[in-house]
């Protein structure tokens, strides 16, 4: 009777795993291609399903996703508490497949052949024949030539009470600025900074994730250099320790999710921050003295890796207190 | 029940205290009228509180959820329980409250705080202007609009001691101006060089007026009898003998003119009737009408009909220069309620013109609605966008003239649409009620200006730089212009028109869905408005989705512990989750947005339909999965 329930709950892992990560990643290259869409889109034209950047979005965001999958799955563990054994080594399996051969395949993907599409078609040309108010100048354009960048319009300036439309001709358009082509679209589809910040830090990583990737599988180094990246894979496991934290799910799901969420930011501060860059080599400089860990050196970031074990280790431990009490609590 | 609105209210109260203690202590605030400081305070902390309003009440729900179903979990051991269906019950009324409340903040509330606010930041500056302006008024003697200034300067600022002293100078002043003078109500004229038939039937003495009526009369010639003998008793001005034989000619004349046609064929009586009705139009100051009933009688009367001919060019000339009276604008400044009004309009030629007003104001005249514009531009490109000229008008008037004076053939020379019940018809010509001579009219430009150094780049064009000193000025039209318009769109979309330049937001719905159709002829993009009138209206719906789901996340993960008590280090806890559900909602709402401007995108005219249609099953999904929660 345990063997067929431990066997359901983890065909009901595998099964959740494999849909949301699905779901996810097919979001998350929509999103992409319909912001990147947008950033190039004039008023007036109309948007189109675009597979190259639809790829370009899929090849970025979704090992980000999968490096997300201990969490989600840790909240299915929440949401359907067991105790068995199976489950949790479905777990452990599975993440660790995902980062032992899903990430590195879809990073090592190149994306230059899909980001060919945006230089052909970056038009830096705004449409004739709108508005467009920049604070307190309205800009209108009535010919835009797209050959050689000249535009004819007027401007008026809002501030002055007379003698305030301008009209020119012959003038050409600096290369934009902002990231949008129209000012009109961007308006309406720009970010709010909280959103911004989160989706810029989220490329960051996948990008951190590319390099070291790429620096794997190419000629530098070898699998080993990816395992010791993936030390952040180890500790991201162990997050599934403080399942049981507190009697109250939703702040166990929190709890979750900052550990995941610090987890990841500190090691990609890691490898990106100039400050901690600097500790690390000190560490690291200590470390390649004691003979031991001298291959290591060569190979990955010592120190990284010793504080990926660590809270691996810590989380460990806590999912014993936390399985002991939360036992111990069903009995009574 | 209860306690669950216990929660959510004491959460939301705590949070509003927060806002407000966060404003008074945040300690940058713009540049502001010092006694408005407070307020501006107050509101700030306010809109910050309505922004955060939809997180609170969604993470406020999913706690009080997760707390009120910690008990008899039991009851739902199977999927689709009994149980289960009175919470989705219980949750759809709350939730309907809530969509209710957050519907309320973001159509009617957060606008009016946005425009408290902006009122408020701009203050200073308008102080600065208005005082500015009272006191040029002031030393140019033009004392009822000093006064107007200095009022509109006491009402951004109430106890600023400038402005009161201000106010008490220039009512002071105009006080004694108008003990001074008392108006003269006399006549008005006109400025008489651009209308030279009018001009010169006028000059005529009263007995050359006289012997042509007469001589018309003798000659059956109805309609010229009439004129003359019109024009005879004007000129007369109440000199006795002439007087009545102007009169009695006049009648007779009319009466004659009045009583029905006795040609033979039915056609010659069309004819006549029209002549008739065109003649009566003109003789009432009618021009518009009479200028297209005499257009259309040109076409249709075979050879020329030197009455026809005489009467088309009266009602030409009246028509260009219909005039309004300078003072039906004072109080503009007072009373506008538009302000920077663009939009561009297809001229039926193919050119196009594209339109700017600086301040406009809505009023009634005999039951028109009317509106009169300052400073107005228009500016004529061609077809391929190459620049033709530019008109400016200091001040012009817009009434809404009916189209059924317009015959087929006119209406598609002015490009009117057949179902245009009414347009606008754009006077630029101005005299002054009392000073003759003292006109107003719009001047022309032909060549372009080009822009001065800061503007080239503010907006990163490049090219030849303009001093804007040494613009030239704008010649003033020389009487070939003509100075009226009639402007090829319907009266209702002017009339919602200086909504759009403002920005949708500002727009009513139902305004909204008629101004789209039309959005991109008049140089406004449609996606932007289509998108903005899809999130406003599916706001509710989508709304009311995220609070099934927060319950169902309510349900899923809620308390799990045998005691009944609450322990108070969670309370620490809902604050965090709160944070954290911000973010959610904030990526939830941009969703939305991103949803709605593919839908804009893909379906275009159909977009409201396939986003209903979108929404409604997801919202059935969230509920199906809701009531297949199970313990």
């Amino acid at each position: 009777m345990k063997i067929k329930e431990n066997i359901i709950e983890s065909l009901k892992l595998i099964f959740f795993y494999t849909c949301i990560c699905i779901f996810l990643c097919f979001c998350s290259s929509v999103l992409y291609m319909v912001y990147t869409l947008c950033q190039n889109l004039v008023a007036g034209q109309t948007l189109s399903f675009d597979f190259n950047l639809f790829m370009e979005g899929f090849l970025l965001f979704s090992p980000v996703v999968f490096i997300f999958g201990s969490m989600l799955m840790t909240f299915f563990f929440i949401r359907h508490p067991c105790h068995y054994i199976l489950p949790l080594i479905c777990y452990c399996v599975l993440y660790a497949v995902s980062w032992i051969f899903i990430i590195p395949a879809i990073s090592k993907v190149s994306t230059t052949s899909y980001e060919t599409y945006i230089e052909a078609k970056t038009k830096d040309m705004p449409s004739s024949g709108y508005f467009r108010r920049n604070k307190d100048k309205i800009v209108y354009y009535s010919y835009v030539n797209e050959a050689d960048n000249s535009v004819a319009g007027l401007c008026i300036d809002s501030n002055l009470a007379e003698n305030n439309v301008y009209t020119f001709s012959s003038l050409k358009l600096s290369h934009k600025k902002t990231a949008f082509t129209d000012s009109l679209i961007q308006n309406s589809i720009d970010m709010p900074p909280a959103i911004a910040i989160t989706a810029q830090k989220l490329l960051e990583l996948s990008l951190v994730l590319r390099k070291c990737a790429s620096q794997s599988f190419g000629s530098t180094h070898s699998f080993f250099y990816w395992l010791c990246f993936a030390s952040m894979g180890l500790a991201l496991l162990g997050v599934i320790g403080l399942r049981h934290f507190s009697e109250w799910r939703l702040v166990n799901m929190l709890f979750v999710a900052m550990a995941t969420l610090g987890i990841i930011v500190g090691n990609t501060l890691g490898y990106v921050n100039p400050v901690m860059v600097g500790i690390e080599k000190s560490f690291n400089d200590v470390f390649a003295k004691i003979g031991i860990f001298k291959p290591l050196c060569t190979v990955g970031n010592p120190f990284i890796i010793f504080c990926n074990i660590f809270i691996f280790i810590i989380l460990l431990v806590l999912f014993f207190a936390f399985e002991k009490n939360s036992r111990n609590l069903e009995d009574l | 029940m209860k306690k669950v609105i216990i929660i959510l209210v004491i959460y939301t109260f705590l949070i509003f205290l927060c806002c407000l203690g966060e404003t008074y202590i945040y300690r940058y605030v713009p540049e502001l009228v010092p006694e408005c400081v407070s307020s501006y305070r107050f509101y700030r902390g306010l809109s910050w509180f309505l922004a955060l309003l939809p997180s609170i009440l969604i993470s406020g729900f999913c706690i009080a959820c997760s707390i009120q179903w910690k008990r008899n979990a039991t009851d739902s051991r199977h999927r689709f329980s009994p149980a289960m269906i009175d919470r989705y019950r219980f949750v759809i009324i709350a939730s309907l409250i809530f969509v209710f409340i957050l519907s309320f903040s973001a159509e009617i509330c957060k606008p009016v705080v946005n425009r408290k606010l902006s009122a408020f930041e701009n203050g200073p500056l308008e102080l600065q202007n208005d005082l500015k302006t009272a006191e040029t008024f002031l030393t140019e003697e033009k004392y009822d609009l000093s006064y107007i200034y200095a009022r509109r300067a006491v009402a951004v600022a109430p106890k600023n001691a400038e402005a009161l002293s201000m106010l008490k100078r220039t009512k002071d002043a105009l006080e004694i101006y108008n003990e001074r003078s008392r108006h003269d109500d006399s006549f008005v004229t006109v400025d008489e060089e651009e209308m030279p038939l009018y001009s010169q039937d006028h000059s005529y003495s009263v007995k050359e007026l006289i012997a042509r009526a007469r001589a018309a009369y003798e000659a059956e010639e109805w309609f010229d009898a009439h004129y003359w003998a019109t024009l005879a008793q004007e000129a007369c001005k109440g000199i006795d003998t002439n007087l009545d034989v102007a009169h009695d000619i006049a009648d007779k004349a009319w009466n004659i003119l009045r009583s029905p046609s006795r040609y033979e064929s039915s056609e010659m009586n069309l004819i006549y009737a029209k002549k008739q009705k065109g003649y009566i139009a003109l003789n009432a100051g009618d021009y518009l009408q009479a200028y297209y009933i005499f257009l259309e009688l040109q076409k249709t009367v075979i050879g020329t009909d030197p009455d026809v001919e005489r009467f088309f060019a009266l009602a030409k000339e009246g028509m260009e220069n219909q005039y309004f009276f300078i003072d039906e604008t004072q109080n503009m400044d007072l009373l506008s309620n538009g302000h920077n009004v663009y939009f561009s309009l297809k001229n039926p030629d193919g050119s196009k013109s594209a339109y700017y007003v600086k301040s406009l104001m809505d009023s009634k005249e005999s039951g028109k609605s009317v509106r009169y514009l300052k400073n107005l531009t228009i500016v004529k490109y061609d077809r391929n966008g190459n620049f033709i000229n530019c008109v400016n008008a200091p001040i012009a008037k817009v009434i809404s003239q009916t189209t059924t004076v317009f015959d087929e053939d006119s209406k598609k020379i002015l490009g009117i649409e057949k179902n245009w019940k009414t347009v606008p018809y754009l006077m630029m010509l101005a005299v002054d009620r009392n000073t003759q001579g003292l006109v107003s009219r719009p001047s022309y430009r032909y060549a372009e200006t080009g822009l001065p150094l800061e503007i080239l780049e503010e907006e990163e064009l490049i090219g030849l730089a303009v001093d804007a000193s040494k613009i030239p000025p704008a010649e003033e039209s020389s009487g070939y212009a003509p100075n009226t318009a009639i402007l090829p769109m319907p009266y209702s979309d002017f009339a919602s028109i200086n909504m759009a330049s403002e920005a949708a937001s500002s727009m009513s719905i139902f305004s909204l869905m008629n101004f789209i159709p039309n959005a991109v002829e008049y140089g406004f993009s449609a996606e932007v408005f289509r998108e903005s009138l899809l999130s406003r209206v599916m706001y509710p719906l989508f709304v009311l989705i995220l609070f099934v789901c927060a319950a169902s996340a309510g349900w899923n993960y809620r308390i799990e512990s045998k005691s009944p008590h609450f322990k108070t280090v969670w309370l620490f806890i809902i604050l965090l989750f709160g944070l954290v559900m911000y973010l959610i909602v904030e990526i939830a709402f941009y969703m939305f947005n991103i949803v709605n401007y593919v839908l804009v995108g893909t379906f275009n005219q159909a977009a409201l339909v396939a986003a209903a249609v979108v929404y409604v099953v997801i919202f059935i999904l969230a509920s199906f999965y809701f009531m297949s929660r199970k313990a």
